[in-house]
């Protein structure tokens, strides 16, 4: 992914920053605990589809 | 907050059903007139917001943009990229509400929206995130249908059949000039406004209800909660709309669709 297209994207509900997590394919809201999936190289920044970060799960 | 999640859930699931992409062609020339009213420049940073099958991300990137291209249905995003690809342009599509946009205040230069955001439930939440993206002195501009004509009938016909959920604010509002201040309110400088319209073409009256109900998720989605009979009835009101707004002159089908062109100028 364009790093300079990371620079402007945030979290859809809180809109803070997020953690591109490039092994994963993952963006990551700490502040949500939620994990927005890249599939086929297009982010999907859907909270209903976003993974739920577990509380054992550091970031 | 449980019944607005389930309606957005029902939202989301409306335009998922059917293939928006094979009502979207005909919509290509709103699209490429919205380009040039927004009066966009090369290398600006532009965002599509509901952008579907791509009609109006497409259109900015061929003016040399750079474009963002956000819808909230993966499959239609699937059929953007391939387009997009297929002209040899580079856009940046992701998966994404109108009402939760994931971008940075004033990421973009000029943020559009055809026949798009004004189909968002939470009316207010939408325009805000609009302006929200949209850099100061940027512009926003849209393609609204309005609440007359030919697309104001069909959507009034459905709704004495399906009445939308309560509360939930009749879309074609967008379309007037009251309510867009309304929604955008100090958040924008100018706003201009002018009427349009789009020809809907198809071989016959019948062919535009077999490709709506086909198509259309909207549509597919209505007659789907009807009993038989309803759906029976509801056909033929739709058939005899379409014949009222004939003008053919032929056998064929030929509508002028009306909607408002926004140009919205960003504080």
């Amino acid at each position: 992914m364009d790093p300079k297209l990371l620079d402007i994207l945030v979290c859809p509900l809180c809109k803070g920053p997020l953690l591109y997590k490039k092994a994963e394919g993952e963006l990551i809201c700490k502040a949500d605990r939620l994990a927005f999936a890249i599939r086929d190289g297009i982010p999907v920044m859907l909270e209903e589809e976003a993974r739920r970060l577990p509380d054992t799960e550091e970031v | 907050m449980q019944v607005a999640s389930n309606i957005k859930q029902i939202h989301q699931r409306m335009w998922t059903i059917g293939d928006f992409s094979k009502i979207a062609p005909a919509y290509v020339i709103v699209s490429e007139n919205l380009c040039e009213a927004a009066g966009l420049r090369a290398g600006q940073r532009v965002l599509d917001v509901a952008t579907g099958s791509g009609n109006t991300a497409i259109a900015a990137a061929r003016r040399w943009c750079e474009v963002t291209g956000v819808d909230f249905v993966p499959a239609l995003l699937e059929k953007a990229a391939e387009r997009a690809a297929s002209e040899g342009l580079e856009i940046d599509f992701r998966v994404a509400d109108a009402e939760q946009l994931p971008f940075v205040d004033g990421s973009f230069d000029i943020v559009l929206s055809t026949f798009g955001s004004m189909f968002a439930i939470d009316q207010e939440k939408a325009a805000a995130e609009l302006l929200r993206v949209c850099k100061p002195g940027g512009r926003v501009c849209m393609a609204n249908w309005v609440p007359e004509g030919f697309m104001s009938d069909v959507y009034q016909q459905i709704s004495a059949y399906a009445p939308p959920p309560p509360g939930v604010r009749p879309p074609l509002l967008w379309g007037t000039e009251f309510a867009l201040r309304q929604l955008f309110g100090d958040g924008i400088a100018d706003l201009r406004i002018r009427r349009r319209s789009v020809a809907m073409r198809y071989l016959s009256p019948e062919h535009w209800l077999e490709q709506m109900r086909a198509y259309s998720g909207p549509m597919a989605l209505f007659f789907s909660v009807l009993p038989e009979g309803q759906q029976r009835s509801l056909a033929r009101d739709l058939l005899d709309l379409a014949h009222k707004h004939n003008i053919s002159g032929d056998d064929s089908f030929y509508a002028p669709a009306e909607y408002l062109e926004v140009v919205a100028l960003r504080c």
